[in-house]
């Protein structure tokens, strides 16, 4: 270690952005008291190889350093182990940081105006936490191409000592961030849910709780004495994780699921035949009753002395199901809505998600709608945490579409940014042990998260559902879902226009 | 006062019967012969007046006879009041009808006058009839001895009857008074009224009445009515040949009607020529001339045919309507708001549109299909007053003389569809106002989208030009079938519309008439007007006996004159964007809706310009279907197109003017929020939309609605 003396003095002195841990880790401690050399070898081996095959997607012109650990890594092999001053380079490697955050976020493929506002929002945001967002952030654009975002978390590692990473917006990011985070030993949280398989101390998921979201819609269902919901689905959603979730917890909780129907969104006759089947309009039992209902409206064309015409004969639909779960967006649900009342179905509970979410939904909607409940993960606009700008529309739970995206984007990212700088702020400690901190982390006071922490004891993020019931011109929040709180609390102090 | 001409009469008698008396009383009264002359004289004087005495008897008592026969004839009591038939004597007269620049388009009669005053007739037929059949017309006193010697001559040589010794006044007398038959008793008869009418009428009326009254074959009653009936011409363009022939009718127009018997025709001209030359009216030369001219015959076309058969026809019900009588030959002036011109050239539109129709015959759904079977009917009026400019009752009068134009009923899809709009714009409803495309039930009805559309959004005025369904079956359930009913009425719809909900799409069959109105009301920002033909009705003195000016109109206002715009220039999107597209630059100046009704069977295409509101049928009268392809887009448009073209370089156009309170602004055809990059809408001020943005919007460009997270 003296040997090595002048040297890591002259390295805090020189290095970027004090580049230094703190202090040696209990865990770090133990190691060197396990004896040295097993010891850099596990860590080189679980490790350091890690590092290494990372280093593998730096640019060609990248010129290690002999001064700075990571670099010297690099260089590093398991039998260097034998070399009393292996393990302290690859445990400072590790340790090594700049108390910055690595913000990898597909940039380029937001619109223009979106990236703006989230970039804007959220320097403000480090800016009013007491942070410098040129010295703290480090916005890297991925834009979308896992192979690029090797080689970004490369450099962000390597050249620029990311204290920790926030990324993963899309799953195939996610699942990069993840493997890389959890093998560099380097916190990240994840703005997804967790990917299976996917479970290290250094990883945090963040984002909405899709099980809490579906569980609120199958207990209100049976709350509803609903006991058999149809579960209508557009092909290609990316919804089904929380479709999973409702089936799951539908089964637990002994409520009949018929589908999910498949249905291509962009195909009014793909439409048309789901509904045909859930309705049962074609169904050969009924071929009585078709004939007499041919011969009806042949008689009624007769009388009017028109032709007949064999499109006005449709059977009336048959419901075998209480409620029918509609997993698509506002507009293909009020299409949906529309070829109900087209087969005579006036009333007939809907359950919805998200998405459902937009004033489009309630503006001169159709009957039917009324009365129907979706979930969401943000309650209502006036009360958004991070000082978070929502101009309502209508109401309090409506914004102009074009907020919509920023809204949700900044929230997400605002919270993983006030958990990242509660870890980073204070006594600096070394990356490894950034997860702790996270752990501990906070939510911003107020009631729209209500949890002690911002994370659960899984790495999970807390997040509450909203339930809200569709109706006239307007929505109202029938209730929120504390993942906390074992009941639900009613909202009634929020009622819409 | 009238001198009592009976009495005169009975005077004259008296006198002349008590002359006989006194001659009669000196010759047999006086002392006899034998009290101082011879015997043989006296047995001579006896026998004489033995026969003067049986001559006298007999004389007496075939006077006696005679007065009785005669009294009980009635020629004993003939007095001058017989004659007041053909003393005041009026003229028959065909109804005219004219149009609105006093042109004379139709004519109602039974029989064909045309009368002509004196001066009017030409000297030359004058001559021709004198010379035939009253050479000294103007040299007796209503009967010419010379002729009656001359006609018994005559007659003696043929051994018939072949020539009548009657003068002119003499045929007046028999046409107006007496019987045709020829008998004695008659004959004193015409006779002495012949002698007495000469007295109370010049020469020269007598002759106009001559030359007037009498029948001429064809249906004609005097010469300017038989020179259009047999040689299609004013008499004031006949030739000496010709009016020849005319004179020789009078004898009789049954024989020599040049239609039926040409050669006894000519043979009859030749006469009148030769007695011509005979009275030395016209030299020998003429009379070769003339002779070897030849003589063609046409009867003219029927004025009610020539220009706007069907309006005639309406001209005539719409006049015995409102004078509760029959018009025929009752002289009246019936003036009307036809525009001749304009109709004449619409005709010609209609008539060069034989290949369009024959295109459009190709469409039908039967085999081998018949040009002949697409029929068209077209109205144009004028939207301040509701005047017929011009009609269109069918392709071909000939063939058809069904009114289309006001009487067949058919279903105007679509094209009904401005007042589901006007009505719920009326209610609140904007322009930019979304709705979503998708099938729709109303009652037991599913109407359909013509191109099967579904899972689309379209803005209320989006879904007006470009003619979709199921927002305006959504639209018309909202407002209330009945209210839309009601609208309909208020607009000028006359025809009961079916309470049923396929009447929002235009199921319910109207008029073309009632289609008229309605978009007449609408061009008229609102004021509903009612479609009239007639100006005035005048007898032939000129006595007023209807004006319009006088029945004002009842002129509702249906819809306030912004809610009107807004309707107007919805239509003039249908030209920029939608279903009459193909015609976008007319969207400056014009302004209309199509309609297609079920498979195409009736085609409309309704529309304005800021002067004229036009419409037009396009059909079979059988009902016959179409193929997809057809449609009023295809079918009725171009008709109204080239129709419109006409009557704009008639009553030329410009743009509609705004009225006051609307506002205009781009905005998203199928989302309806403000957008630079989106079209022109109009709206009642306060009410143009707010948002520019919406999340159908978001939707359509991206795919996906809130899907950043959990991606």
């Amino acid at each position: 270690m003296k040997r090595w003396l002048p040297f890591l003095l002259l390295l805090r002195l020189i290095a970027p952005g004090n580049l230094c841990a703190q202090n040696n880790t209990a865990e770090e401690q133990s190691a060197v008291s396990l004896g040295g050399a097993e010891r850099c070898r596990q860590l080189f081996r679980d490790t350091g190889k890690t590092y290494q095959e990372l280093a593998r997607f730096l640019p060609l012109n990248f010129n290690a350093l002999p001064h700075i650990a990571t670099h010297r890594l690099l260089r590093l092999k398991s039998e260097d182990c034998r070399r009393p001053d292996a393990l302290a380079t690859l445990e400072k490697a590790l340790r090594l940081h700049s108390n910055k955050i690595g913000l990898l976020l597909p940039l380029s493929q937001w619109p223009v105006p979106l990236r703006t506002s989230v970039v804007t929002h959220i320097n403000a945001l480090v800016q009013s936490l007491g942070g410098d967002p040129v010295r703290q952030l480090l916005w890297i654009d991925t834009a979308g191409t896992p192979g690029r975002l090797e080689s970004q978390l490369a450099q962000l590692v390597f050249m620029h000592h990311a204290a920790l990473l926030i990324g993963g917006i899309t799953q195939g990011e996610a699942q990069i961030l993840g493997r890389w985070a959890d093998r560099l030993q380097i916190p990240a949280i994840i703005l997804n849910r967790r990917l299976a398989k996917q479970s290290s101390k250094q990883l945090f998921y963040l984002g909405p709780d899709q099980r809490l979201l579906a569980s609120s819609l199958t207990r209100h269902a049976l709350s509803r004495g609903i006991r058999k919901v149809a579960i209508l689905m557009p092909q290609s959603s990316r919804d089904g994780p929380l479709v999973d979730h409702f089936m799951a917890q539908a089964k637990h909780l002994r409520l009949g699921v018929s589908g999910p129907y498949l249905y291509n969104p962009h195909d009014f006759e793909s439409i048309n035949g789901v509904l045909r089947k859930i309705f049962h309009i074609d169904e050969s039992s009924r071929g009585e009753e078709q004939l007499e209902l041919v011969r009806h409206f042949k008689e009624k064309a007769q009388l009017e002395g028109v032709p007949f015409d064999s499109r006005q004969v449709v059977l009336p639909a048959q419901i075998d199901v209480d409620a029918l779960f509609i997993v698509d967006h506002f507009k293909n649900v009020r299409h949906l809505a529309k070829t109900f009342a087209y087969y005579g179905v006036k009333r007939l509970p809907l359950l919805g998600i998200p998405k459902w979410r937009a004033f489009e939904l309630v503006d001169a909607s159709e009957d039917i709608l009324k009365g129907s409940v979706f979930v969401d993960y943000i309650g209502s606009y006036k009360k958004l945490p991070y000082q978070i700008e929502a101009t309502p529309l209508g109401s309090e739970y409506f914004v102009p579409s074009n907020e919509v995206d920023a809204i949700d984007l900044k929230l997400l990212i605002s919270h993983a940014i006030y958990a990242a700088h509660q870890a980073l702020e204070g006594k600096r400690v070394a990356r490894p042990e950034i997860y702790r901190r996270l752990e501990a982390s906070r939510p911003p006071p107020g009631d729209f998260f209500a949890v002690p922490t911002i994370f659960r004891r899984d790495h999970l993020s807390y997040w509450p559902s909203h339930l809200f019931t569709v109706g006239e011109g307007s929505i109202q929040m029938l209730q929120v879902w504390n993942p906390i709180l074992s009941d639900s609390r009613q909202d009634k102090s929020s009622r819409d226009r | 006062m009238k001198p009592k001409q009976g009495n005169k009469f009975k005077s004259l008698l008296h006198v002349r019967m008590n002359k006989l008396s006194g001659y009669l009383k000196s010759r047999f009264l006086r002392a006899p012969p034998w009290q101082g002359n011879s015997y043989r004289r006296t047995r001579k004087s006896r026998l004489w007046l033995t026969f003067l005495g049986i001559l006298g008897l007999s004389l007496l008592s075939t006077g006696i006879w005679l007065f009785l026969w005669l009294r009980q004839t009635g020629v004993t009591h003939l007095d001058s009041s017989r004659l007041s038939a053909i003393i005041d004597y009026q003229h028959a007269d065909n109804t005219l009808v004219f149009d609105r620049k006093g042109e004379k388009i139709g004519e109602f009669y039974s029989d064909y006058h045309l009368f002509l005053p004196f001066d009017k007739i030409p000297p030359l037929l004058v001559k021709a009839v004198l010379a035939v059949e009253d050479r000294h017309f103007f040299e007796h006193r209503g009967i010419d001895f010379r002729g009656i010697l001359r006609a018994l001559f005559v007659s003696l040589r043929s051994g018939s009857f072949t020539q009548g010794g009657s003068t002119i006044t003499q045929q007046v007398v028999r046409n107006f008074l007496l019987t045709p038959e020829k008998t004695l008793e008659r004959k004193i008869k015409e006779a002495l009224l012949s002698l007495q009418l000469e007295r109370h009428l010049s020469k020269e009326r007598i002759l106009e009445i001559y030359l007037n009254a009498l029948f001429l074959g064809q249906g004609s009653y005097g010469v300017g009515a038989a020179a259009e009936r047999h040689f299609g011409k004013p008499i004031d363009q006949l030739e000496l040949h010709e009016l020849a022939l005319i004179a020789g009718l009078f004898q009789s127009p049954s024989r020599y009607n040049p239609h039926r018997a040409p050669e006894q025709a000519k043979r009859r001209q030749t006469q009148v020529l030769k007695a011509m030359v005979a009275a030395r009216a016209i030299s020998q030369s003429d009379y070769r001339k003339a002779i070897k001219r030849p003589l063609v015959y046409q009867s003219q076309g029927s004025l009610n045919a020539a220009f706007a058969p069907h309006f005639i026809d309406a001209i005539q019900e719409a006049t015995e309507k409102l004078l509760t009588s029959e018009v025929k030959g009752k002289g009246l002036r019936i003036y009307t708001t036809l525009d001749l011109a304009l109709q004449k050239d619409i005709n010609q539109v209609i008539s060069d549109a034989t290949p369009h129709f024959q295109q459009v015959a190709q469409k039908l759904l039967i085999k081998n299909p018949d040009e002949k079977l697409i029929e068209t009917a077209a109205l144009i009026l004028d939207q301040k007053n509701g005047e017929i400019l011009a009609m269109i009752g069918g392709r071909d009068f000939a063939r058809s003389q069904f009114n289309r134009a006001l009487k067949a009923k058919r279903a105007p899809g679509s094209a009904f569809k401005p007042i589901v709009y006007a009505q719920a714009l009326q209610n609140g409803s904007k322009w930019s106002d979304v709705s979503l495309v998708a099938p729709i039930l109303i009652q037991d009805y599913r109407p359909q989208n013509s191109s099967g559309e579904y899972l689309s959004e379209v803005t209320l005025y989006n879904a007006f030009y470009r003619s979709v369904n199921t927002p305006a079956v959504e639209l018309g359930q909202k407002v209330g079938l009945k209210n839309v009913i009601e609208m309909a009425k208020k607009l000028g719809i006359r025809t009961e519309l079916k309470n049923q909900a396929g009447t929002l799409l235009g199921g319910s069959e109207l008029t073309l008439l009632d289609m008229a109105s309605l978009y007449a009301s609408i061009a008229n920002y609102g004021e509903a007007i009612e479609p009239r033909m007639i100006t005035q009705i005048t007898d032939r003195q000129g006595k007023v006996l209807y004006d319009a000016a006088e029945t004002p109109q009842k002129r509702e206002k249906a819809l306030p004159p912004q809610i009107a715009y807004l309707m107007i220039d919805a239509m003039q999107a249908v030209f920029r964007y939608g279903t009459a597209s193909p015609y976008a630059e007319w969207a400056g100046f014009a302004a209309g809706k199509t309609g297609t009704s079920n498979e195409a069977r009736d085609n409309w295409f309704c529309g304005m310009t800021s002067r004229l509101t036009s419409v037009v049928w396009v059909g079979t009268d059988s009902n016959l279907s179409f193929n997809s392809a057809a449609g009023a887009h295809t079918i009725a448009l171009p008709l109204w197109i080239r129709i419109m073209q006409k009557a704009r370089q008639h009553y030329p156009s410009e743009n509609f003017p705004v009225p006051e309170g609307i506002v205009k602004m781009p905005v998203h055809p199928h989302f309806g929020y403000r957008d630079e990059a989106g079209i022109a809408m109009p709206f009642i001020e306060g009410q143009e939309p707010i948002r520019y943005e919406s999340a159908f919007s978001n939707v359509r460009d991206t795919g996906v609605y809130r899907d950043y997270l959990d991606r």
